[in-house]
């Protein structure tokens, strides 16, 4: 009974400890790579898998090489963005929720990749989530409170 | 027995610890889950088809996954020992043990009840900050995640289990060999460190724990079986054979 009241404590605290875990997260700077690629042919590909725990938004800066760089959202399956670019590159994108993601790269010349993350932040149905499991969590904290008394 | 169980899960003590355990579990696996993570592939096929980038898997996502059960493993092998402490010597320490024993059971059967409940918690304060903080933090794409979660993942979380148990069962061997709380508390910890110094990775819990890095980790190893199945057996056995043995002191 006491162990029931602990775990429903415990959600119901859950999403202040996952704000503070995040805000932590938030005001650190992330990045991958420098990673180098090579032009993807219809036989070959070579590809950066990267993954990122919340929203953000990113920016991505290529330097040699010459063509088109594609960026994917290998879990949903669907593509996100490409930019086209002769030498170097520099741009930004919207990395749109947590999760898995593939940069490839089409043209000529081997490429160096670099991705740095600015204000990630949690997307609002992980917040949402959160919340909901507090909710949860208080109305079970209450239920079983009222029945002890 | 299920009365010594409910018994041992209701002592206002145990449970706060637990709290602390569900608490210091969840901030440490769930910061370890924000982190970013990326490598480079390189695929390659003799005939040409059309390679398509959205039928790659989640590689990535899956490495952040597998490392998750091995992100809290010093604090949880910390409040395993003390947990197991508090459960096993606190009714010991503070004498309430002398009139609770000379109620109709057994001096074995009470040290089963009190390690049943020890791994019982374990296991609670492992797995429920685990995949609250792996399902919620990534609520976007819940649905995508048990496509991920395959045999090899599964095969780390048993690995790093039994890391516990064998703490578990080390923490119950020891008080019940050793005189008062802050011996069995130091002895503990100190074998279990000390383990990882001596062995070079080859002693338990720290085997267990090396083993459980491998990308896919083989569970029917002769050292795993030894050191995750006999050692903590043979420590459970010694247990109850020292609690039939000595005086509740």
């Amino acid at each position: 009974m006491r162990l029931a009241l602990v775990i429903s404590l415990f959600l119901m605290l859950l999403p202040g400890l996952a704000y503070l875990n995040y805000r932590e997260f938030s005001e650190d700077e992330h990045f991958i790579g420098p990673h180098s690629l090579t032009p993807s042919t219809s036989t070959s590909l070579n590809y950066i898998d990267f993954y990122f725990p919340s929203k953000a938004l990113a920016e991505i800066t290529c330097t040699s090489g010459s063509g088109e760089i594609y960026i994917a959202d290998s879990l949903k399956k669907e593509p996100l963005v490409n930019f086209s670019f002769i030498g170097t590159l520099s741009a930004e994108f919207v990395v749109p929720h947590e999760g898995n993601y593939v940069v490839f790269y089409k043209g000529s010349g081997e490429t160096q990749c670099l991705i740095r993350f600015k204000r990630p932040y949690p997307t609002r149905k992980v917040q949402d989530a959160y919340l909901i499991a507090g909710i949860f969590g208080s109305f079970l904290f209450a239920i079983l409170w009222r029945g002890k008394r | 027995m299920r009365a010594l169980i409910s018994w041992e899960l209701n002592r206002p003590l145990v449970v706060m610890t637990f709290f602390a355990g569900l608490v210091m579990g969840f901030i440490s696996v769930h910061s370890d889950y924000l982190s970013s993570y990326s490598t480079v592939h390189v695929i390659s096929s003799t005939v040409s088809v059309e390679l398509s980038p959205f039928s790659l898997s989640g590689s990535a996502f899956w490495h952040v996954l597998k490392s998750l059960p091995r992100a809290g493993f010093s604090v949880y092998s910390f409040l395993v020992i003390l947990l197991g402490t508090l459960i096993f010597r606190h009714d010991r320490d503070t004498g309430y043990a002398l009139t609770l024993y000379t109620l109709p059971y057994r001096k074995s059967k009470i040290f089963l009840a009190k390690l049943v409940s020890l791994l019982f918690l374990t296991v609670m304060m492992f797995y429920f900050p685990l995949f609250l903080s792996v399902f919620l933090s990534s609520a976007t794409v819940a649905v995508h995640i048990p496509f991920i979660l395959d045999g090899a993942f599964l095969k780390t979380l048993i690995l790093i289990t039994l890391a516990l148990v064998y703490v578990a069962t080390l923490t119950a061997f020891l008080s019940m060999v050793l005189r008062g709380m802050f011996p069995t508390l130091i002895g503990s910890y100190l074998i279990v460190h000390i383990s990882n110094a001596l062995g070079g990775g080859k002693l338990p819990p720290f085997s267990l724990f090396i083993r459980a890095m491998e990308i896919n980790p083989s569970l029917l190893d002769s050292s795993v079986v030894l050191q995750g199945i006999f050692l903590p057996l043979l420590l459970i056995i010694l247990g109850v054979i020292a609690s039939e043995r000595r005086d509740v002191l």
